[in-house]
């Protein structure tokens, strides 16, 4: 059923330029015996431009993370920020809102905590600081969307022990709104109010926004950690007396988690409308079993038109969750094949990001992990998905690494994804000899194909010392947008402990087609759609491109979709960025909304940034500078 | 401890479990891990004592993710001295995960190594092959030929580990299953063993078979926890090393996957510090009696009760020992001390009114025999007197 699934959304989705591929049969091929993955290639330095560069000094953006104390004594001071790309004051640029933390677990106690930093794009990829929302808290996980469908993009902040809607006014600020704590008291944490021992608060982790059941409406999925008593936490050891377990790793004393503590059940919040949720978690998440969750990211997983969630755990298997499009989801991780890894090992699982690597018409994913477990790396195929990490090489590149956002993403616009981690380890005791790690780690970026059988994996090697590339600091979240609008995706990095970077996109300029969907407005509907109604913001919808090549070229046809819920804690831009390589057009482009409706939009030109809005086609376009 | 081993041989099974073991007499199943072979392997025939002691050390200190622990010791072995090759290979993985790929290179690079116990380097060497992504020369180095369903070198379970492992990442998890479905034969208690169970339930649900997935998947969990408790108890130990219940833990554990050798081999750690401590001495006797040296175990069992004579475990099972051996008359000493004395109505009690009633009745002593099966009945038993 699912391989016909996705072989009906190949064949929508590519008008027939896959057709070979699509009616081959709802069988799997035997896999074909790879060669071992040559050594990585890098690119030589002298081949500039072709790199990130941090820029976010001279840009104007300030923030710095606070993230605990250096000595890392709890597990809440090691798991960083986040950083959600939103259009405040609907001009059309990407401003960022920052999450933030406390310089320790006792400042946020006593209070006042700390609020969310945000910072307006004056459409140049420059950034003033504007003020806060005015919360009070240790912000974690954050995420963006439209709540209210009144055509403005609005906030979910996450923390530890907080969870808090904010919905964009007219004036483009950030007002708060509804509490989506659950009504026991000791669920939250005030900083500045009195607490007793024994009561640890919930503690969001990554968000993810979706359309679960397709009524227009955005739903939350509210990843959890683990249950951390912020006045009494546990340091050195976990329970007392003789059976005490110290708290170690390497054979250092380090902070304790989530080895032998407790995870805390993850969330799902239906929209009501309004920027209201109702707790809906019984019932969408039947059997859910607390699994200490770091990230989460929708996307579909068998090409049904609904959204599936991938559920990142930390030190337990993962989620796959498939919604039975009503928004009642089931876990079919072990099934599919990605519930651990390859090796059937239970690995710390960070950051997930989806994408179509492989370019056959589906979606592939990349999941980080800790330290001594590599970056996994995976792609679909008619029965799960297939573990292509190692004959990538990527262990061989990323075991060394701690990771945690990832993005497929194309930077440099040659129609091939590349894969950026962020990195950096949870111990500062990580830079004591013989770790076989560090503390920080500088981000990662490899450019991927894979061609038939053969795989590719190049390493990005910094070009220029401003290079976000350059210096091992530890980050966590990150987010991509294209911030200066020349068309080419950007990426932002929330170091820990330190300054974000805006890292833009230096690559030679490309052939590229960037795309934006809209759902009806909340006053609008879109009678006669099959399958429901799209949010305004499209969350879910896919788009398929099929750039335009010269008789006798590889042909072939890119896939997307606007899930802005990506990485770790964070929230990207909702606009869908295609390189065309050599192509300057394409020859189809289809949208396939989540209402169930499909507008083919015929050929086009690249070099243009366009908004579609379901049932008006392109509403809007301009050419790329 | 030196103690006296008997050469008499009785089934184990005649005597009760005692409560800290009834998992293990539940678990005897096929889902259970299972025993590891009590012989020595060859390979291990080959080592010397002193370098089985080593190589078992480096071990546990990698199974706590402390490679420094095996860097240091193996630093500062003797210039010239001959190596164990299967410490030096140790060495090399503890160097590979503190130090990188070229520092375990040059481990194995050292010499001299003795002759017969070389093939563990040439497994290392495939193994840093696998972890560099290089998994045709992984796969070179462990078969003579691509086709082969034996690795080279198929006394090591460690061979079929590493081959199953290269074909499954190459995408040929059918292949792999068969080398991980030995490996875990061979050593279903190494630490490998759950990634192994879980690769093989993964295959298992590639083609289909639910079943069998579940079957692996199982005792993948189950596996799993055991290991996660067992790395708990060592942590313990190494951080509390004069605390008894850690060690009692670890010995449990042995105990509980059936092998009784290492149970003993921790519990005659504890007791040597802790020499006045009943339940070590009964989890000892215990021990000794899953290894049929019920002399010893009976030795254990005196010492359990000359610490705590009213630990009517040891009582017991001391008492079935002398049953076993025709001693009725100290049998039914001991019974009695358990069915007359305070705690006669705990459960763990039960099975010595029935013994009792049956060592009476062989005895002659029909009116006794019947006496004590009544009460045996009275209080929840559902054997017959007479077996």
């Amino acid at each position: 059923m699912r391989v016909c699934l996705r072989v009906e959304l190949r064949r929508a989705a590519t008008a027939g330029l896959l057709t070979a591929l699509a009616t081959a049969g709802c069988e799997k091929s035997t896999p074909p015996t790879a060669p071992a993955p040559p050594a990585p290639a890098t690119t030589p330095a002298a081949s500039a431009p072709r790199d990130l560069i941090d820029e976010a000094a001279e840009r104007g953006l300030d923030y710095v993370n606070r993230s605990g104390e250096p000595a890392k004594r709890t597990v809440l001071e090691a798991n960083g920020a986040g950083v959600a790309v939103i259009d405040l004051q609907n001009d059309g640029d990407l401003d960022l809102v920052f999450t933030q933390g406390c310089a320790s677990l006792a400042a946020l106690l006593a209070g006042p905590g700390a609020d969310l930093e945000v910072f307006l794009n004056d459409g140049r990829g420059h950034f003033r600081r504007a003020p806060g929302p005015g919360l009070a808290g240790w912000w974690t996980g954050i995420a963006a969307g439209d709540l209210d469908n009144d055509g403005d993009c609005d906030l979910i902040a996450g923390g530890y022990g907080a969870l808090r809607v904010l919905l964009q006014n007219d004036a483009g600020e950030l007002i708060p709104g509804a509490d989506l704590m659950p009504a026991d008291v000791h669920a939250r944490l005030a900083p500045g109010a009195a607490r007793e021992a024994g009561h640890p608060p919930l503690w969001v982790t990554s968000l993810a926004l979706l359309d679960a059941d397709r009524d227009g409406l955005l739903d939350l999925y509210v990843g959890q950690y683990l249950e951390l008593d912020p006045v009494a936490p546990p340091v050195g050891q976990l329970g007392t007396g003789p059976l005490a377990a110290p708290c170690e790793w390497m054979g250092y004393d380090v902070f304790c988690g989530p080895h032998g503590m407790t995870a805390q059940p993850d969330r799902f919040l239906r929209g009501v409308g309004a920027g209201a949720f109702v707790d809906d978690s019984a019932r969408a998440l039947p059997g859910h079993v607390a699994s200490f969750t770091l990230a989460v990211a929708p996307f579909d997983f068998e090409g049904d038109g609904d959204s599936d969630l991938y559920v990142a755990n930390d030190s337990v298997a993962n989620l796959l969750l498939i919604n039975d499009g009503r928004g009642v989801f089931t876990d079919v991780a072990y099934s599919a094949g990605v519930a651990v890894s390859m090796d059937g090992r239970a690995e710390a699982g960070m950051g997930v990001a989806f994408g179509d690597v492989d370019r056959d018409g589906d979606f592939d994913f990349a999941l980080t992990n800790f330290s001594g477990e590599p970056t996994a790396l995976y792609f679909a195929n008619p029965r799960g998905f297939s573990n292509e990490t190692f004959r990538f090489g990527l262990q061989r590149e990323s075991r060394a690494l701690l990771s945690w956002s990832a993005h497929l993403v194309d930077f440099d616009g040659d129609g091939w994804l590349e894969l950026a981690t962020t990195n950096g380890h949870v111990y500062p005791q990580a830079d004591l000899p013989d770790t076989g790690t560090s503390y920080g780690q500088a981000p990662s970026v490899w450019k991927l194909s894979a061609r038939g059988a053969e795989r590719t994996l190049t390493r990005l090697e910094a070009s220029d010392p401003r290079s976000v590339l350059a210096p091992a600091l530890g980050a966590r979240g990150a987010a991509t947008g294209d911030f200066d609008g020349d068309g080419a995706p950007d990426w932002v990095v929330c170091r820990i402990d330190g300054p974000a970077a805006l890292a833009m996109n230096r690559f030679a300029r490309a052939n590229r087609l960037v795309v934006r969907c809209r759902g009806p407005l909340g006053s609008e509907s879109n009678a006669g759609a099959p399958d429901g109604r799209t949010s305004r913001d499209a969350l879910g919808a896919r788009v398929v491109l099929v750039p335009a090549v010269e008789a006798g070229a590889e042909e072939f046809a890119l896939l997307g979709r606007v899930d802005p819920s990506v990485g770790y804690q964070s929230s990207s831009t909702p606009w869908l960025h295609f390189g065309l390589a050599a192509s300057t057009r394409y020859t189809s482009l289809r949208v396939l909304w989540p209402s169930g409706r499909v507008e083919d939009l015929g050929s086009g030109a690249a070099g243009r940034r366009i908004t579609i809005e379901e049932g008006r086609g392109i509403v809007n376009e301009e050419p790329l500078p | 401890m030196n103690r006296p081993r008997g050469t008499q041989r009785v089934s184990s099974r005649a005597l009760s479990c005692g409560a800290l073991v009834f998992a293990l007499c539940f678990s005897a199943g096929a889902s259970s891990p299972r025993a590891q072979a009590s012989d020595p392997s060859p390979q291990a025939q080959a080592q010397s004592a002193s370098s089985r002691a080593t190589v078992e050390r480096w071990r546990e200190s990698l199974l706590i993710d402390r490679p420094r622990e095996v860097l240091a010791e193996a630093e500062s072995h003797p210039s010239g001295a001959e190596w164990d090759g299967e410490a030096l290979s140790l060495a090399a993985r503890a160097a590979f995960i503190a130090r990188g790929r070229p520092a375990a290179e040059k481990w194995l690079a050292r010499t001299p190594v003795r002759a017969e116990t070389t093939a563990w380097l040439e497994l290392e060497r495939a193994r840093l092959a696998l972890e560099s992504d290089e998994l045709a020369p992984a796969l070179a180095a462990l078969l003579r030929d691509a086709g082969d369903s034996a690795p080279r070198l198929a006394g090591y379970p460690d061979a079929w580990l590493y081959a199953g492992r290269a074909w499954t990442r190459l995408g040929e998890p059918a292949r792999g299953a068969a080398f991980l479905a030995r490996f875990v034969e061979l050593a279903p208690l190494d630490p490998q063993a759950p990634s192994a169970l879980h690769a093989l339930a993964q295959e298992a649900i590639g083609r289909g078979d639910g079943a069998a997935a579940k079957r692996w998947l199982d005792r993948a969990d189950e596996n799993a926890k055991w290991q996660a408790f067992r790395r708990v108890r060592v942590l313990q130990i190494r951080e509390s090393p004069d605390e008894p219940l850690p060690r009692l833990g670890l010995a449990q554990l042995w105990l509980q996957a059936r092998q009784p050798a290492q149970a003993q081999r921790v519990l005659e750690e504890l007791l040597a510090r802790h020499a006045d401590y009943a339940t070590g001495w009964f989890h000892l006797g215990e021990a000794q009696r899953l290894l049929d040296d019920l002399v010893a175990a009976s030795a254990s069992y005196d010492k359990a009760l000359e610490l705590e004579p009213e630990h009517i475990l040891a009582r017991h099972n001391r008492a079935t020992i002398h049953r076993l051996a025709g001693r009725l008359d100290q049998a039914r000493a001991d019974y009695e001390r358990v069915v007359d004395g305070p705690r006669s109505s705990e459960k763990s009690a039960l099975n010595s009114h029935l013994a009792l009633a049956r060592v009476l009745a062989a005895q002659g002593d029909a009116a006794g025999a019947q006496r004590r099966y009544a009460r045996y009945l009275e209080l929840g038993g559902k054997e017959p007197l007479t077996p």
